[in-house]
């Protein structure tokens, strides 16, 4: 199951709060939009269970530049919760994977009027190496 | 069945950390309260987020930092990942 709009929204709210970035109210609006359309886009990705937590995590890196400096934590914490609370796993990364991950996210980030020009298939196939990397560090 | 650590830390330290964790729950607003008892999604979060801090002190502000410093600039950060100068490579 996905998370829920109000899950994501407060945690990122949290964490920013937790970390002493302000916000200044447009940026917020900002960052619930863009966490609204980062679980859209998931929503439609994911094709199983075991696939929501990547393709939560793609949606969210699709956002980065809304969510401000905390989008690679916050991204990173929330890929970890759900895969220990929806599925009971948790993702193994080293330092090599860290940057393999980041740079699968940094990817995202800068393909995002691509992705929102693609049809569904060009959508899966953007999505499929940050879903089969993230399935490769499952455990 | 019960995990034993390959490495325990020494218990003081475990507490200190179960300490400062305790605090900056403490320190949740009431509105963050009201939703860490009722959304376990939430709580689960926070949770997790504090024990990796406690665990890793300053990890989460070195990537703010990290990612202020870029600015946004995505392709500089591409950039300095495929060449070894990003903060992550290091």
């Amino acid at each position: 199951m996905l998370p829920s709009h109000g899950e994501l929204l407060e945690g990122f709210a949290w964490h920013c709060r937790a970390h002493r970035v302000d916000m200044t109210d447009r940026q917020r609006e900002g960052a619930e939009i863009a966490i609204l359309g980062a679980r859209r886009v998931a929503g439609t990705l994911a094709t199983d269970p075991t696939s929501i937590p990547a393709a939560v995590l793609f949606g969210l890196s699709l956002h980065a530049r809304e969510l401000g400096p905390t989008w690679r934590g916050f991204g990173l914490l929330v890929l970890q919760n759900l895969t220990a609370r929806t599925l009971g796993s948790s993702i193994e990364l080293d330092d090599a994977a860290a940057i393999e991950l980041h740079r699968l996210r940094l990817l995202a980030a800068r393909d995002r009027e691509a992705f929102e020009r693609a049809s569904d298939g060009e959508r899966r196939a953007m999505f499929e190496p940050m879903r089969a990397f993230v399935a490769s560090r499952m455990r | 069945m019960t995990m034993v650590a390959a490495h325990p830390l020494p218990i003081s330290d475990e507490a200190a950390k179960r300490a400062w964790i305790e605090q900056q729950l403490a320190e949740l607003t009431a509105e963050e309260r009201q939703v860490y008892e009722s959304d376990a999604g939430f709580r689960s979060f926070v949770d997790l987020a504090l024990a990796d801090e406690a665990a890793n002190p300053g990890k989460a502000a070195r990537s703010i930092a990290e990612c202020q410093a870029y600015g946004g600039d995505v392709e500089r950060e591409l950039e300095d990942l495929a060449t070894g100068r990003h903060p992550l490579c290091r």
